[in-house]
């Protein structure tokens, strides 16, 4: 059988040290990599596409729900969540099923978790718990306020405001922000659902606008507007989503 | 929902003041009843209570005046002369009005008994009651001031025995506890030396916690001597991210500051401030004296307000500025802003004191 592949994510350099401590006896394991913070992480799993990920919950900038969240579930590898406190996740931990290590852990409990997440992985059993656990644990958001973007070896975050129009590209989408233009692994209908709908609307299928950044609508044939924003870029909608387009921007 | 202490709640005060009076009534309507049944006479004790109750009704709106009128001129403030003065008059003047307002109200409601004018009856009554009026006003007064000077002592003192609960679980925060235990545990296999010492750090930390817990107010070097414990558990947690500079007045090492002040202030910083950017951060806690006050400043190079504005700021500092008010009340001040050049400034002037 396969060597199993992990990454390990923690922002303390020191428990990073501890989960490979742990996987010192398991010869059958191999670290693919160490991250410092859920951005990196984000970057590496997809990278790398590791079997199983060690994932600190509390950590800088993004916490290991925000990774799983950016990933998408469906394509989450197996997850064991690490953490020294929290109370609130633990509860939502056992409530899900997911697998998860208590710092400070002693062999016996890492060994445990580890072969737990194992035949978890071999059953292929992955989804169904993350997606609960992330659906109870962003309840109470309302809307994405920022994406994970890559741009020239970069990556970051892209505040959605400064978003103009976001075109789909099969699986992919473009994020047209100022004179740049992100390649975000999204389909469109996935960021149409999570995004405010009343800031960015659909006009055609495969075009989202930001309606903040509209300057005017300027009706075209058969009943058609043409999108002018305030950057001076023009788009074009479609009659099927006119009406929504024109609600919001009250016409 | 939360529900108010029951002393707190509107309807308790006019409650408890009805029932005295009403208690009042009682007392001397079975006091006049045995004498009369004593000395052989028939008693109407349903005439006489009935007296007794409209007595005390008027009582009832009277001391509600009498808390009214301390509330503004209280006894125990700085112009106790004007308000013993005050308070002087008002009892006179309520001893002779409240007999003519029971004499009013008795003939509105049919049961007065003497046919005499109205005057008449009144002055009687004003001679007759004068004295016992009096002794009502000062009463209430008294009870008054007894009751407030229990409730007062009470709560300060549940106050004290919250926020030392606070400065307990503050510095055992959970989080910080157990990421140094696994710190330590991860070390024990690697550099048993490094172990040891985070170790020794955390158990002086608890030490130290523990030895406090009753005092108000320490030296800043004792305070620093915390710090430094506390700073070293983080950097090497934090290691190559965390950059601390301390910078104190010689003059300022003795001034007295409240225990376990400091910390949640540097905590917030690492926390707020450098935890949640990736890069190094740097905390600097600075002390000096300025004229009669002691200034103390913990800035960091973070984010600052805007930049994290959804994160909270902790319970550790709603718990300090309760506490620099309670010690300090006027005379000091306790700020948190985002400073000059970024990052976040939490600043506390306190009077400078060395004993």
């Amino acid at each position: 059988m396969a060597k199993l592949r992990v990454l390990i994510v923690d922002d303390e350099p020191i428990a990073r040290r501890g989960i490979r401590q742990g996987l010192e006896a398991h010869p059958q394991v191999e670290v693919a990599g160490e991250c410092g913070n859920g951005l990196e992480a984000v970057e590496a799993i997809r990278d790398q596409a590791p079997d199983l990920v060690f994932l600190d919950v509390q950590m800088p900038e993004m916490d290991g729900f925000e990774v799983i969240e950016e990933i998408g579930v469906d394509r989450m590898p197996a997850v064991i969540f690490v953490t020294a406190y929290d109370k609130y996740a633990l509860r939502a931990f056992d409530v899900h099923a997911v697998d998860y290590l208590l710092k400070p852990f002693d062999e016996e409990r890492f060994a445990r978790a580890l072969d737990h997440a194992r035949s978890r992985i071999e059953k292929k059993t992955l989804g169904e718990e993350l997606r609960g656990l992330l659906s109870e644990h962003f309840a109470g958001r309302k809307h994405l306020e920022r994406l994970v973007v890559k741009s020239g070896g970069r990556i970051f975050f892209l505040d959605v405001a400064e978003i103009e129009w976001i075109e789909a590209a099969d699986n992919y989408a473009e994020l047209h922000a100022g004179k740049q233009v992100h390649l975000v692994r999204h389909t469109l209908a996935s960021l149409e659902a999570k995004l405010d709908p009343d800031r960015f609307v659909r006009i055609r299928h495969s075009t989202i606008v930001n309606v903040r950044r509209v300057k005017e609508l300027r009706p075209a044939s058969s009943g058609e507007y043409e999108v002018v924003l305030l950057s001076g870029a023009v788009l074009e909608s479609s009659r099927r989503y006119r009406k929504r387009l024109a609600a919001i921007l009250d016409v | 929902m939360t529900r108010l202490p029951l002393l707190k709640r509107r309807w308790v005060p006019w409650v408890l003041i009805s029932a005295c009076w009403a208690f009042v009534a009682v007392f001397y309507t079975t006091q006049t009843g045995l004498q009369a049944t004593y000395a052989g006479a028939t008693f109407a004790w349903w005439h006489v209570l009935r007296a007794e109750l409209v007595y005390g009704f008027v009582w009832v709106l009277l001391t509600l005046a009498i808390i009214r009128i301390d509330r503004l001129v209280p006894l125990d403030g700085t112009g106790w002369r004007g308000a013993l003065a005050v308070h002087l008059c008002a009892s006179v003047l309520m001893s002779v009005l409240q007999p003519l307002a029971m004499v009013a109200l008795m003939r509105a409601l049919g049961w007065g008994t003497n046919p005499k004018p109205f005057w008449e009856v009144g002055k009687a009554s004003i001679v007759g009651s004068f004295h016992v009026n009096m002794t009502f006003y000062w009463g209430v007064m008294g009870v008054r001031y007894i009751l407030g000077n229990y409730l007062r002592a009470s709560q300060l003192e549940a106050q004290l025995a919250q926020s030392q609960l606070q400065a307990l679980k503050m510095q055992l925060h959970p989080h910080f506890l157990f990421n140094t235990l696994h710190t330590i545990s991860v070390l024990m296999a690697e550099d048993p030396k490094s172990a040891n010492r985070t170790l020794v750090r955390l158990s002086d930390l608890l030490r130290m916690t523990l030895d406090d817990v009753g005092a108000q107010v320490v030296p800043l070097k004792r305070e620093m001597d915390f710090l430094e414990g506390y700073l070293e558990i983080e950097r090497t947690r934090f290691h190559d991210r965390l950059d601390v500079r301390v910078a104190i007045e010689p003059g300022a090492w003795d001034a007295r500051v409240p225990t376990f002040l400091l910390q949640p202030l540097v905590e917030n910083a690492i926390r707020h401030g450098i935890s949640p950017h990736a890069r190094p951060g740097r905390v600097e806690i600075s002390a000096r004296r300025d004229g009669d006050d002691l200034a103390l400043e913990v800035r960091d190079n973070g984010g600052g307000l805007n930049g994290s504005g959804a994160s909270p700021r902790g319970v550790g500092i709603t718990t300090t500025r309760a506490r620099l008010e309670r010690l300090y009340g006027e005379a000091h001040r306790f700020e948190i802003g985002d400073a000059p050049g970024g990052g976040v400034v939490a600043r506390v002037v306190l009077p400078f004191r060395t004993s």
